[in-house]
């Protein structure tokens, strides 16, 4: 019984480690792209998540299950974090404009939300879930398209944002029904999100590289 | 039932969201796709423009052409004509004195072979004769020696391409490059030295080029815009070659291009 745990928990915590690499080697590289506002953000964006997931890694050795709380915290932060981040990386006013708006009704009407129910805190958000991710699946279309037959600018960064927006947002939402897949041995839904953010990880770990080669370029 | 209200929730908001995703990936691909055809769109635009730029100067470029030939005609055969005319007219009249009639006939006799001189010479800067004999090398050394020959330039010319005898469309465009390379080079750089280098490299041939005339600045663009440089880069295209120029004010002017000759 114990050992499939701690396959899935050592899975996540590889992880944790990869996040934590990509925040160290994206630090190294941070002096040669100060100039960049969205390199910042990235790399504050990057942090912040590291210490989320970190804080999340702990309640869960500690209490199991009893870290969903967190996941707010990593929705609502991630969610401004990444609004910056598109925001200075978008060219046109109108979608800069945009990006805020958004940002202050998803807001409001997620306060409402917690609001009603306050037990809302302890379960999964399905609206602050749904909303958020697929604001920034949008956001990444929309810079895909802004750059298409341009200069590729985070397209790595984008492409993982938005597959793993996808896909963990879809498990986050199953989150409240603790579904399992198999009992024996026992592996549950997040086992599939913790090999997710490795992907998502290795692309962000890709973005930096091309960030890195173009760097020696100029 | 709670469980079952909950589990249906989620179920709906999944398909839902994936639905929302879905349709903005859709709405996103078609989007693309019409960028991206646009701009292909304005590529096509711009590759036609400039195909009728080319075709504007290559109409200027004949048009040029048939200008020099009559003045040519005008300037060199017209008025010796008339000469000879002239000449035989007074041969003709009754008042013109036996002994001065020695004298006119040997006038028209230089005018003539001068006349015949000219039509050859104006014959030759149309179509060279010796080229369609004997091939580019002869040809080409001809047009050096008659060059060579005015004192006003000297060509150097070296080659180590064995090149088949008979004459092909190919060949009549290198000896077009260099004919109009040699007339910027003494019209416009005032170059009293010419250098002509051909070298087989294989899988190309290679043509350097070099005078030491007044040159220009090769990176302003308007200075590769005249016609000659049009006319040059369309007859190097038309030979699958490339080429890279560069000049400096007073440092001359060097051209290098590759061909493939057949």
């Amino acid at each position: 019984m114990d050992n499939p745990f701690l396959v899935a928990f050592s899975i996540s915590i590889f992880g944790l480690v990869f996040l934590f690499i990509n925040v160290v080697i994206f630090f190294k590289t941070f002096k040669k792209n100060s100039n960049d506002k969205s390199y910042k953000n990235l790399v504050v964006y990057l942090s912040v998540y590291f210490i989320i997931e970190l804080a999340c890694n702990i309640i869960g050795y500690i209490e199991p299950n009893s870290n969903i709380f967190v996941s707010h915290f990593a929705f609502n932060i991630q969610f401004i974090l990444l609004s910056l981040f598109f925001y200075s990386l978008f060219k046109k006013q109108f979608l800069k404009k945009l990006v805020i708006i958004v940002y202050i009704v998803f807001l409001i009407t997620n306060a409402l939300f917690y609001y009603n129910d306050s037990n809302l805190f302890w379960e999964f958000n399905l609206f602050e879930i749904v909303f958020s991710s697929f604001l920034i699946i949008i956001y990444t279309l929309i810079h895909i398209y802004n750059s298409l037959e341009e200069v590729k600018s985070y397209f790595y960064f984008t492409i993982g944002v938005s597959t793993y927006m996808l896909t963990s947002s879809v498990i986050f939402l199953s989150g409240n029904l603790e579904l399992v897949f198999i009992e024996e041995p026992y592996i549950d839904i997040w086992v599939f999100n913790s090999l997710f953010f490795i992907v998502y990880q290795s692309l962000i770990y890709k973005e930096w590289k091309y960030i890195k080669s173009s760097n020696l370029n100029e | 039932m709670n469980n079952y209200d909950d589990f249906l929730l989620v179920i709906t908001v999944i398909i839902v969201f994936l639905i929302l995703v879905c349709v903005s990936i859709v709405i996103f691909i078609i989007k693309s796709r019409n960028k991206i055809f646009k701009k292909e769109l304005e590529k096509k635009n711009l590759e036609i423009e400039f195909q009728n730029q080319v075709l504007q100067k290559t109409i200027l470029a004949r048009e040029e052409e048939q200008k020099r030939i009559a003045e040519d005609l005008h300037d060199d055969i017209s008025s010796k004509l008339i000469a000879t005319s002239l000449n035989l007219f007074l041969l003709k009249s009754k008042e013109t004195k036996e002994e001065n009639k020695e004298g006119i006939i040997n006038n028209i006799v230089e005018i003539n072979k001068r006349t015949i001189e000219i039509t050859r010479k104006i014959a030759h800067d149309l179509y060279p004769p010796v080229f369609e004999k004997f091939g580019l090398i002869p040809a080409l050394e001809e047009l050096f020696s008659d060059y060579n020959k005015t004192n006003a330039v000297k060509i150097k010319f070296n080659s180590n391409i064995k090149f088949k005898n008979k004459a092909s469309n190919k060949q009549l465009q290198v000896f077009r490059i260099i004919q109009e390379l040699i007339n910027n080079s003494i019209k416009h750089g005032k170059a009293s030295k010419i250098d002509i280098n051909f070298n087989a490299q294989e899988p190309f041939n290679i043509c350097e080029y070099r005078d030491n005339g007044t040159g220009f600045n090769s990176e302003e663009l308007e200075n590769l815009k005249g016609l000659g440089c049009i006319n040059i880069e369309n007859r190097i295209k038309s030979i699958n070659g490339n080429y890279i120029l560069h000049s400096r004010p007073n440092k001359g002017f060097k051209i290098e291009f590759t061909f493939k000759l057949i």
